[in-house]
């Protein structure tokens, strides 16, 4: 995608998150923070998952890392952003670390060997008084008003943006491509020039800022946070958006955030609330037998429809095999 | 101390049953099954719902009780796993996540409760320094340990697994038929789940979050022993079943969950293929 | 006499107590086009292999301009202007054409960062005049390219990476007379361009004695023979070694 339609969507998703941030009702607003801040992680771990394909399941981790050292920092009187940026470095450091030392652990090894660290954090901050023990942390929003109010919800969506704009132009950048690459034939981009190793550890990295920083805002938008952030639910809830959504797509992880925050709301809605883990089980089995590149899936298939004409109505030279 | 390590042996022959039945199908697919634990759980709500109900033997029960497991992880195979496969491994096991969310939900819906589950009508005996239940546990763990590895290593259908797990393609140009392994995989998979269930509510209480804790860590103790071979899941799930054993009751229960997870980590990083795995790491 | 470029010396592979190749040497000059060929088995790739460090458990030495390229990385070698294609393709094959060029040029976007944008414009240019007579459109999927097309996008992408030398394993596996005579032509027009020296691994004797002007023969992890290869192809035992494996 071009730099010029980049810009152009995350505008236009920008202008229309803010414009529902202003109308909806508490409840949907609620929901739409909480899309919001869901997607930074959902591309984190497109980019592990989807990119590179390395399966994690460790991303909790990350998550709740950047939710604690908010928390945390901020009943210390500390200014937010730095708060935010303080959670991503620690966050980015340790991942940096663990993807350098499980870089040649693959597959169910590696989800099981990411896996480990938030089981670890979850006992480290159960532990510990700083972190408020099992009770967990308040967390108090940005601005001076209560939590979910128009304005909080209205910038949490344009920091979101703005990082999603980030990520989207990193994806579609040399940095993106090289992850493809890695992900695609390992042969073929190191014959390219391109150090696997080094773009495996880069999406470690990367991925672990941006779920960090989306665990920062999740605390402002749900006004608490407790360990069981931790918990692996999490990391597998991650993985349903990056899958679901779409593997190796921007697009698809902002659909794999929705789909994963509206489907047990719908639920919610209608007053099947006990039921809402059965419709988002049932949704993502039917949407990945349907669609196993994710739900971006429908998306390219009008795409494909049209690329399919174009190449109809020119002449192919050689059709030989 | 001793009381100790006798504890971690058969909450680790609980976490190695469950590693071998997370294992069967992920020799034939390199897909683990999220949803095994889950489905135990469910079936073992359904038994103890129609023993209430209908007050059936206990031979009954666990009869259904496995089938039950065997009919569902076969219909996940059949469902999600196979159909997924083709789009890797990776799709196919986030697939059966879906089922890891799906059957909590419909065990709730059967019943709030914990329920006491029966012993298996077995002569009690003085054993002295364990109690006769957790003898049983030992021992048919040991006896399933053994079966399956001269199930995988010695028949027939054995080197059909084992070819599948090299190689796909080829297994299928030289005449095996892949499907039918992965099935018969499936079927031994839910089998091994159902047993692992009527072995361990006894012990642990039948609950919601019966098999919860102890999937995670039995696919930890998995993957420490390599993922492979039973030889190696056993010793992994009893090495870590001890270790969290004795360092909970030395060092308290923080301790409990932290120090196996460093050595898991440790472990990881020397030997990403397990420490009993012989496989050696595909070369680039 | 040009000067040496890439330089095999006495390559020995041995893989589990079975040798692979043995006292291998031969070498490249600027400008060159040779072609390493034999039959099946005989130990082609692994030579390329060893050459770009993608096999390390050789003895030996290979050298480029008088550098040891042993303690390299296979990733290190875009950087001497060393650069290959593979046998199955080495094409990612659900990115686009375009996508495809980018990741081939992946070396100068890292050593440009910030310049990245403009970059990307000029890959795409180059692509673009690189693709001027092919009917191959930037945006297509490489998988829905023929075979044909593929190995025409696969050399291209190896264009773009400035080979000083450029390795070829079997450019014509797999293509029929007519796509072969057009893949030599190109080759040839892009040389000449370009100017860089060419190792070709081929199979097919034909192709290979239009396209090269040195042959050197393996047969079973041996130096057998090289030469022009109006002259090799003739020899007794190159004949010999043909007939006894190859069924083309």
């Amino acid at each position: 995608m071009s730099v010029k339609r980049q810009i152009i969507s995350w505008i236009c998703l920008l202008g229309l998150g803010l414009l529902a941030s202003f109308f909806l009702p508490p409840y949907f607003r609620y929901l739409l923070g909480l899309m919001a801040v869901y997607s930074l992680a959902s591309i984190g771990m497109n980019f592990l998952t989807g990119y590179t394909e390395q399966i994690s399941l460790g991303n909790a981790a990350f998550f709740g890392i950047g939710a604690y050292v908010f928390a945390v920092l901020q009943s210390l009187q500390i200014n937010s952003v730095i708060s935010i940026i303080a959670g991503a470095v620690l966050s980015g450091i340790i991942a940096f670390i663990v993807g350098f030392l499980t870089i040649r652990v693959k597959d169910i090894y590696l989800a099981v060997g990411t896996l480990i660290l938030p089981l670890l954090l979850l006992q480290v901050t159960k532990g510990m008084d700083i972190t408020g023990g099992t009770g967990g942390l308040s967390v108090f929003p940005l601005v001076e008003q209560e939590n979910g109010s128009s304005l909080e919800v209205a910038i949490i969506i344009v920091i979101t943006s703005i990082i999603g704009f980030v990520s989207s132009l990193i994806a579609n950048s040399f940095i993106g491509r090289a992850f493809h690459a890695t992900r695609l034939s390992e042969h073929g981009a190191v014959a390219r020039g391109i150090h696997v190793v080094k773009y495996k550890v880069v999406a470690f990295v990367l991925s672990a800022i941006l779920t960090s920083i989306s665990g920062s805002l999740y605390g402002v938008v749900v006004g608490y946070i407790t360990p069981e952030l931790f918990q692996v639910m999490i990391s597998v809830n991650f993985l349903i958006m990056a899958i679901v959504g779409g593997r190796g797509s921007i697009t698809g992880s902002l659909l794999g955030s929705a789909f994963v925050v509206m489907i047990p709301a719908l639920f919610n809605v209608i007053g099947l609330a006990q039921w809402q883990q059965l419709g988002l089980g049932i949704g993502m089995g039917v949407t990945l037998l349907l669609f196993p590149s994710g739900l971006v899936g429908i998306l390219s298939l009008l795409v494909k429809r049209r690329r399919v004409a174009i190449n109809e109505s020119k002449p192919v030279a050689s059709e030989t095999n | 101390m001793l009381q100790l390590i006798l504890d971690g042996l058969i909450y680790g022959s609980i976490y190695a049953l469950i590693g071998f039945a997370i294992s069967t199908l992920f020799m034939t697919t390199g897909v683990v099954n999220f949803a095994i634990g889950e489905t135990i759980t469910f079936s073992m709500y359904v038994g103890i719902i129609t023993m209430e109900w209908f007050h059936t033997s206990y031979l009954v029960t666990a009869i259904e009780i496995i089938v039950l497991t065997i009919i569902f992880t076969v219909l996940i195979t059949r469902v999600l796993v196979i159909p997924l496969l083709k789009h890797g491994p990776i799709i196919s096991t986030i697939g059966t996540a879906s089922m890891y969310i799906i059957f909590p939900i419909l065990t709730v819906g059967l019943s709030t409760q914990d329920h006491p589950f029966p012993k298996a009508p077995l002569p009690e005996m003085n054993l002295g320094i364990i109690s006769s239940w957790d003898a049983v546990i030992f021992i048919f763990t040991v006896l399933i340990a053994f079966l399956l590895h001269y199930f995988v290593m010695k028949s027939s259908w054995g080197v059909g697994i084992r070819a599948i797990k090299s190689n796909q393609s080829h297994a299928m140009s030289i005449g095996i038929s892949v499907g039918k392994i992965v099935m018969i995989t499936a079927i031994l998979s839910g089998l091994i789940g159902g047993i692992t269930g009527l072995i361990a509510a006894p012990k642990l209480l039948l609950t919601h979050n019966l098999m919860g804790t102890p999937f995670m860590v039995a696919l930890i103790g998995a993957v420490l022993g390599g993922l492979n071979n039973p030889k190696g899941i056993y010793f992994g799930c009893i090495l870590l079943g001890v270790v969290q054993s004795v360092t909970g009751g030395l060092f308290g229960s923080i301790s409990r969950e932290i120090i196996p997870i460093v050595i898991v980590l440790i472990v990881l990083v020397m030997k990403p293929e397990g420490l009993f795995s012989s496989i050696q790491e595909k070369r680039v | 006499m040009k000067a040496n470029q890439l330089q095999v010396k006495q390559i020995r592979l041995n893989i589990g107590g079975v040798s692979i190749l043995n006292d291998v040497s031969f070498s490249l000059s600027e400008g060159d086009r040779v072609g390493l060929v034999g039959p099946n088995g005989a130990g082609k790739t692994s030579v390329i292999n060893c050459i770009t460090q993608f096999e390390k458990r050789y003895q030996g030495e290979v050298t480029f301009s008088n550098k040891l390229l042993n303690k390299e990385n296979p990733q290190d070698l875009p950087k001497y202007k060393i650069i290959r294609t593979f046998q199955n393709l080495g094409l990612f094959n659900e990115l686009t054409v375009l996508e495809n060029f980018y990741i081939a040029a992946h070396q100068s976007f890292e050593s440009k960062l910030k310049n990245v944008f403009k970059l990307e414009k000029e890959v795409k240019q180059e692509a673009l005049t690189l693709l001027e007579h092919e009917s191959i459109n930037l945006h297509d999927i490489v998988s829905d390219l023929s075979y044909g097309q593929q190995k025409i996008v696969e050399f291209l992408c190896a264009l773009i990476q400035r080979p000083s030398v450029l390795i070829l394993d079997e450019p014509a596996a797999g293509l029929n007379d007519f796509e072969k005579n057009r893949m030599i032509e190109m080759i040839l027009k892009k040389q000449q361009e370009l100017n860089f020296s060419l190792l070709v691994v081929e199979h097919d004797v034909n192709f290979v004695s239009t396209l090269c002007q040195n042959v050197v023969v393996l047969q079973s992890g041996e130096l057998l023979c090289s030469g022009s290869p109006e002259e090799v192809f003739k020899r007794k035992e190159v004949i010999q070694a043909w007939i006894g494996e190859s069924n083309v």
